[in-house]
């Protein structure tokens, strides 16, 4: 018994001895790492990949819904390759990741860049429920218009990319909320896909996802 | 039943320069009632200074007028500048567009789902006014669910002039004298129509 903690107690000192040994190589590599410089490519990706992967992510045109440069006020889809998840509520917060990082161009977004989607949840009979952080209604400039796009963007997106949604509850910091930004009102459920796009989509409705 | 957007405490959009909505949204009204009480039209404002008042005391300011009409004044954050459009609540943007009522009690807040046709009715006229006096303006006027219209049991539409990030506010009050004419012009033409069938 004793000879058996002697040898517990040696295997350990070993490993903590180790890890102290490893420490500055592991600091030094994560320094290392915050200082290398991105091109401008990788820091355009970087912005547009969503942070979020699953081990069924497989590279797919999403459509993303920003304000048109043509008719402000308006939104329109653009086509962008993304890696999305087999899983609904996986591919729901990669493409809402990818939709707050927002366009190339920054006066095309729709969401504020440092709002973030801080939970999903889909509920039975296709009912989504996005629940964003408050930057989103802090940071969103304020008005009919502005509020209105942004919703449509979120709708817009969520229903070109996954199938069999059809209404979308947003709720801002875990609660729900009486309007977006002092306009548009968020107390029921938006209906998907958003009826004032249905003109708009540049593709067919999202195919089917593999089970 | 004009009413000035924001006010108080409750500033609205802020431009990129100095411009704050809830200032230039009073102007904008002053300028719309003196142009309609021309068409012999008995106009109230819900608010003449810097009141901060909330959307309930607003709807209920505007449910104890019998026969009227509610047109509230936004300026935006985003939109082509010198565009304005006109809104009225589209619960069809909505699920459920019915919620259950419960033991016989009305909704305060679905109040204005029982005059959507008449409203959409107002932002169509309105907009075609906007679309020939403030150029690059839609056609069509927008349905959103605009959470402030939902308890107006009459007539609501919202007109929203683009936008805040203007270089001066005199750019913006400038229109007030072609939205004025506009939204005038649309009222009469509504009037006719509206009072025939309901009254
Ligand atoms: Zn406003």
């Amino acid at each position: 018994m004793l000879r058996r903690k002697a040898v517990a107690l040696a295997v350990l000192a070993v490993l903590v001895i180790s890890g102290f040994l490893y420490l500055p190589a592991l600091y030094r590599r994560v320094v290392g790492l915050r200082h290398m410089p991105l091109s401008g490519q990788e820091e355009r990706r970087a912005a547009i990949e969503p942070p979020i992967s699953t081990p069924t992510d497989v590279p797919s045109k999403a459509e993303l819904f920003w304000e048109s440069k043509s008719a402000p006020g308006t939104i329109i889809p653009a086509e962008v390759e993304l890696k999305l998840s087999a899983d609904p509520v996986e591919r729901a917060k990669q493409l809402l990741a990818a939709l707050i990082a927002g366009p190339a161009d920054p006066t095309e977004r729709t969401l504020p860049p440092d709002a973030t989607l801080e939970e999903f949840y889909l509920l039975p009979e296709g009912t989504a429920v996005a629940d964003f952080s408050s930057e989103l209604s802090t940071h969103l400039p304020s008005g009919i218009q502005s509020e209105e796009m942004a919703v449509e963007s979120i709708a817009g997106t969520l229903a070109a990319n996954i199938p069999d949604l059809h209404r979308l509850k947003i709720l801002i910091g875990g609660q729900e909320a009486e309007t977006l930004a002092g306009h548009i009102d968020l107390t029921g459920y938006f209906l998907l896909p958003p009826p004032a796009l249905a003109a708009t989509s540049v593709s067919p409705p999202a195919p089917s996802l593999p089970h | 039943m004009l009413d000035p957007a924001h006010g108080g405490t409750d500033e609205g959009a802020h431009g990129s320069g100095s411009i704050v909505e809830k200032d230039v949204t009073l102007v904008l009204a002053e300028a719309i009632r003196a142009r309609v009480l021309r068409d012999g039209w008995q106009v109230l404002m819900t608010r003449q200074g810097d009141d901060t008042l909330s959307f309930a005391q607003r709807a209920a300011m505007a449910n104890a007028q019998a026969h009227a009409i509610f047109l509230t004044l936004h300026v935006g954050s985003s939109g082509a500048a010198g565009t304005a459009y006109a809104c009225y609540y589209d619960f069809g943007q909505l699920a459920e567009a019915t919620p259950p009522v419960a033991g016989g009690l009305l909704s305060w807040e679905t109040a204005q789902r029982p005059w959507e046709p008449y409203s959409r009715r107002l932002a169509q006229l309105v907009q075609g006014e906007l679309a020939t006096r403030l150029p690059g303006s839609s056609e069509q006027p927008a349905g959103a669910p605009l959470y402030q219209l939902r308890a107006i049991d009459e007539p609501a539409i919202a007109v929203e002039l683009e936008n805040v990030n203007a270089a001066d506010e005199g750019a913006l009050t400038a229109l007030a004298a072609p939205l004025a004419g506009a939204i005038a012009h649309a009222l009469v033409a509504f009037r006719a129509s509206y009072a025939a069938e309901v009254h």
